[in-house]
């Protein structure tokens, strides 16, 4: 049998995700360890909002876009939010 | 030291790429303003003097960054000048940190290691204007508590906040820089904290958050809602392409209708200051070193000098709109088959108008590989000085049939682009290997282009344009002058002035060189006469009009009358008597114009962006042996097939 874990435990691929997908970056891959694209906005932690799936694929992080190349994009991994938030409203402070 | 009334305080502007420096720096130092490099480097520094109270401090604008970890070459410079750890680039007294109320999140992550560079700083909130159109609503003095760091929000259009700037400036040196409080510094928590497994980047954005959310007092909407609609045409693979060469178009009508007007006057000008010379200074060497040397040279590059500040301009009104970030996006994909990056596109497509400013512009690609293949494979496309050649040739070819002519034309332009993209892709297997740098860019929201910003930013690519013209260029057509007036001919005195020049010409030291060339240019399908014209070509590729018409006997100044000197051209007989400018001639030296390396203004300009020599070098070599390889396929192709 196989067993079924909650949703909001499973980690998958920033590239699987279909645009209008939020998320929280839950591991940074050794082929996206770049500095600059961690310093952009795209690190541990940090919520995102998929824009545009593909390759190139754009996603939001605060309150910028950020375009990058699939072959960046596939070491990291993400968790799919839940909940009835928007994303933005995850990803930043609104008082 | 300080305090001495001699010395002049260095100010550097910090911020994120997009944050609003420009506009920043604009506002504190007009015009008065140095473009230049950081000592030793390609990295660009903009300087400039302001004053502020009583003080005249040295502004400099520092590269964009995202953090002080070096991920780019600006980055690595900027990084240094802010920690004072390069011996070249003194540290600065004071910073002004540029941030964009927008995206506060993602600035202070910067801000969060400026605190550490121990520095006096001041926060300049940018992007007020649309912050308050987002309903995003911050309470500056709690920003300022908990960044222990003075913030005035900046809107320079409605000229708010400039000089709440300069008096927070002031401030600073009326405390005295040593006692200035410096910002709060995250605590060591921060820099690596509970559950950041290593990740230096974690903690400092919780920081970050935690700062923004404190301060945030409400908040509608997360910006830009208008972007989203925009990006989803603009960044769509197929219509966004569409797009971008409908943009391109329109740019490139631009240069070659508007342009030319300009470009008229400042060859009349050129004209009329060498007819000054003639009248005025006595028929001689010197005049004509005056004449054809100095100003016939420099006006044949300067002449340029408006398709340059119109492309310069266009790309800046897009590129601060946000629009230029998305026109290399959609072209990385098909620009990344050959080893190259998206924004290697832009500079490519300048080149069709001059390969100088398309060189200076491809400082827009930041990973040194790719840029150094884009600024070696870039003069393979047709700028504006060749078209005189092609048009030369074109009509030699087709006189008669318009249809043939133009596929002609469009057929030389393919080639210069399809050889430029087979270059890339054959310095990627050979001598620089590797995969283009992944695509990483910001792009940033879309807005209404600043005239201003972009107007300065046109002036300063004018002024270094025109430094090399003033410099490099200018030893370039001394040095081409020499070789084609030395050694003197004896003349007969009873001839005219025409034949007077054409044996003189083919007397000097470049009619030496190219007589001496003519076998291994023979098999190419030319005389000692297009040699000469191809030796002229090295000021700059339309000079062999010039060229040619002085070696075919009709003086420099029937080069002006284009019919005379195409019937000229095609009676043109070989001592055998067979005409020179035969079918397979002409098309030899079409694609030997599309492919030769044969202007050293562009040299100078590879050597200088390069940094060495040696690229420029092999630019020369490479192109040189395509171009005869590739002609002498054509000339002797032909002659096989039976058409001569």
């Amino acid at each position: 049998m196989q067993t079924i874990k909650p949703s909001i435990l499973q980690s998958v691929q920033l590239l699987e995700l279909a645009p209008g997908s939020c998320c929280t970056v839950t591991e940074i891959g050794t082929e996206a360890q770049s500095s600059r694209l961690q310093s952009m906005g795209i690190c541990l932690g940090r919520t995102l909002e998929v824009l545009k799936s593909g390759d190139p694929l754009i996603v939001k992080v605060y309150g910028t876009r950020i375009g990058l190349s699939a072959r960046l994009a596939e070491g990291i991994r993400v968790e799919a939010c839940q909940g009835s938030q928007r994303c933005w409203e995850k990803m930043i402070p609104h008082g | 030291m300080d305090n001495h009334p001699d010395h002049i305080s260095k100010l550097v502007l910090a911020g994120n790429p997009n944050a609003g420096k420009t506009t920043i720096f604009n506002a504190l130092t007009g015009l008065r303003m140095q473009v230049g490099n950081f000592a030793g480097t390609t990295v660009s520094r903009k300087s400039g003097e302001c004053q502020m109270g009583d003080r005249r401090l040295e502004l400099i604008d520092l590269p964009g960054m995202y953090s002080l970890e070096a991920t780019s070459l600006e980055e690595k410079v900027a990084g240094e000048v802010l920690m004072g750890t390069n011996p070249k680039f003194p540290k600065p007294e004071v910073v002004i940190a540029v941030m964009d109320a927008t995206n506060l999140e993602r600035n202070l992550y910067l801000f969060s290691q400026i605190t550490e560079c121990d520095l006096p700083c001041v926060i300049a909130l940018t992007m007020i204007d649309r912050a308050h159109q987002e309903g995003l609503d911050i309470d500056i003095p709690t920003l300022e508590r908990s960044l222990g760091c003075r913030v005035i929000p900046v809107h320079v259009e409605k000229k708010q906040g400039v000089e709440e700037l300069k008096e927070a400036v002031g401030e600073i040196f009326t405390w005295g820089l040593a006692e200035y409080p410096r910002p709060h510094k995250p605590s060591e928590d921060v820099k690596c904290g509970v559950g950041c497994s290593g990740c230096p980047f974690h903690g400092r954005f919780t920081w970050s958050e935690q700062i923004v959310s404190q301060a945030i007092k409400t908040r509608h909407a997360a910006p830009g809602r208008l972007t989203d609609s925009l990006d989803e045409v603009l960044t769509h693979p197929v219509i966004g392409l569409g797009v971008f060469l409908g943009i391109m178009m329109l740019v490139f009508w631009g240069i070659f209708s508007v342009a030319t007007v300009p470009m008229d006057l400042i060859e009349l000008g050129f004209e009329h200051l060498g007819d000054f010379v003639e009248a005025h200074v006595p028929t001689g060497d010197l005049q004509s070193l005056l004449r054809h040397g100095i100003i016939g040279g420099v006006g044949g590059v300067v002449v340029f000098l408006p398709q340059i500040c119109l492309l310069f301009f266009m790309l800046a009104l897009l590129d601060d709109s946000g629009y230029l970030a998305r026109a290399a996006f959609v072209m990385d994909r098909v620009m990344r088959r050959v080893g190259l990056p998206g924004t290697a596109f832009v500079p490519m497509l300048s080149g069709h108008a001059c390969a100088i400013p398309a060189i200076m512009a491809s400082r827009v690609i930041s990973n040194p590989r790719d840029r150094l293949v884009t600024i070696l494979v870039l003069p393979l496309t047709s700028c504006s000085a060749r078209i005189p050649v092609y048009v030369l040739m074109v009509t030699l070819l087709f006189p008669s049939q318009p249809l043939y002519a133009a596929l002609a034309l469009v057929g030389a332009y393919s080639l210069g682009i399809f050889s430029a993209l087979f270059a890339a892709w054959a310095l990627k297997k050979t001598i620089l290997p590797g995969e283009s740098e992944s695509l990483l860019l910001e792009m940033p929201l879309y807005k209404v282009p600043n005239l201003r910003n972009s107007l300065f930013h046109t002036y300063e690519k004018a002024v270094i344009f025109l430094k090399q013209a003033g410099t490099v260029i200018l030893l370039i057509s001394i040095a081409l002058w020499v070789l084609s007036t030395y050694p003197k001919a004896d003349l007969p005195a009873d001839i005219s002035p025409a034949v007077a020049e054409q044996l003189q010409l083919e007397n000097s030291f470049s009619g030496r060189i190219g007589k001496a060339m003519e076998p291994v240019i023979r098999p190419l399908g030319y005389d000692w006469q297009i040699g000469i014209g191809i030796l002229s070509s090295f000021a700059a590729r339309e000079a062999i009009i010039s060229g040619l018409s002085i070696v075919y006997g009709i003086g420099e100044s029937g080069a002006e009358d284009s019919q005379l000197l195409i019937d000229n051209l095609r009676n043109a007989t070989r001592d055998d008597g067979t005409p020179v400018f035969t079918v397979a001639t002409c098309l030899s030296l079409l694609v030997f114009y599309v492919l030769a390396m044969q202007c050293l203004p562009t040299q100078a300009v590879t050597k200088a962006e390069t940094g060495s020599w040696k690229w420029a070098g092999f630019q020369l070599l490479y192109m040189s042996v395509l171009a005869y390889v590739a002609a002498l396929v054509v000339y002797q192709g032909l002659r096989l097939a039976g058409i001569s």
